[in-house]
């Protein structure tokens, strides 16, 4: 990489993968359009989300109540989530421990099947890293990995953009770093397996406390639910952070060491 | 450069308030879809303390990721150099 390229920093949200087609792909798959928070629990307007939610019965059952919230739209399906999150009665906080395997399958779903290629993330990644070469720090908010696709196609010879461990993200001399401050559908933690009861393995996480296990980078999983962790037969469980309305630093779940590279890349930014 | 998130998660708003210096030019580009976006810049406003003038140039595009990408006005925020000082 040039010394002195200029620095930028880019926050790439679910507005973006939502908006991720252009001409230079064959075809979209309307109904499989990377989600929105509003449209996470709106199965009437999505109905083809139906058989994932069905895999994760605590969800199906917290979604009858966050269903009506996302459909009024605006932010108060954070705020909803939110409530459910740390609500005293743990017949609904044991059961909102599976809100986040249906998210995760739910993104890698859409994020497979609504476009054969991410087209704008890879214009994007054209222009910071070839047209005007940048040294880039993206802070992502999204599940999805279609950044990440995008990296990986522009240097498929290389293989400068691999993510096969939790590392490469903040590889050391790479051109982009990439920070996922809640999470990403690849990444999973070891989940004691309980005589095989799945959902009750998963009503005994404590979410606070994931990150301090260490994190897989696991790709291509179709189904959070039946994923066994490589050599052995514990469960995997996704690492990622539902959408509660006013994330504090809690919600953070990438690791502290990401976190430390995006606080150290601004020492001479230039641009933001 | 921001596209298309809302700016209510304080997790992200606490990073950049560290991340981004107070005393050095910046520039802003915030993408994102519609009669949000003035509101999303107004939230990144008033919780980074960098983003404020005379350190901050910003620009707001509310046509979306897909069109800001399209119009080519990206290239105004790829070759914005910090004037001198």
């Amino acid at each position: 990489m040039p010394d002195k390229m200029p620095k930028a920093c880019v926050i790439i949200g679910a507005g973006a993968s939502h908006d991720v087609w252009n001409e230079g792909a064959a075809h979209v798959n309307i109904p499989w359009q990377p989600p929105l928070a509003t449209d996470l629990f709106d199965i009437g307007k999505h109905p083809e989300y139906a058989p994932i939610l069905s895999r994760y019965p605590g969800a199906e059952f917290l979604s009858q109540y966050l269903g009506p919230v996302s459909a009024q739209g605006g932010h108060a399906i954070d705020e909803a989530l939110r409530d459910l999150a740390f609500h005293d009665d743990p017949r609904i906080s044991k059961q909102f421990n599976q809100i986040p395997p249906y998210l995760r399958d739910l993104i890698y779903h859409t994020s497979r099947q609504y476009a054969p290629i991410p087209s704008c993330y890879i214009q994007l990644v054209i222009e910071l890293l070839t047209t005007t070469p940048h040294e880039v720090l993206f802070l992502v908010l999204n599940y999805d990995d279609l950044l990440e696709i995008a990296l990986g196609r522009l240097a498929s010879l290389t293989k400068e953009f691999q993510f096969k461990e939790i590392d490469d993200y903040i590889s050391p001399g790479r051109q982009a770093k990439v920070v996922k401050l809640h999470g990403s559908i690849d990444w999973f933690v070891q989940m004691p397996h309980y005589d095989n009861d799945w959902a009750f393995a998963v009503g005994e996480l404590k979410l606070s406390s994931l990150t301090d296990s260490p994190i897989w980078v696991i790709g291509d999983v179709t189904d959070a639910k039946i994923h066994r962790m490589p050599s052995s037969h514990d469960y995997s469980y996704p690492v990622i952070t539902a959408p509660l309305a006013g994330k504090g630093s809690s919600a953070t779940v990438c690791p502290a060491t990401h976190i430390q590279v995006a606080k150290d890349f601004s020492g001479t930014a230039e641009n933001s | 450069m921001i596209i298309g998130t809302s700016g209510l998660d304080d997790d992200l708003l606490m990073l950049l308030d560290d991340l981004v210096p107070t005393d050095k030019q910046s520039f802003l580009h915030l993408v994102d879809m519609g009669e949000g976006a003035t509101k999303t810049l107004e939230r990144f406003n008033k919780g980074v303390r960098a983003f404020v003038r005379p350190y901050q140039v910003q620009s707001l595009f509310d046509m979306g990721f897909q069109k800001y990408l399209a119009t080519r006005q990206i290239s105004e925020f790829t070759e914005w150099h910090p004037s001198p000082e």
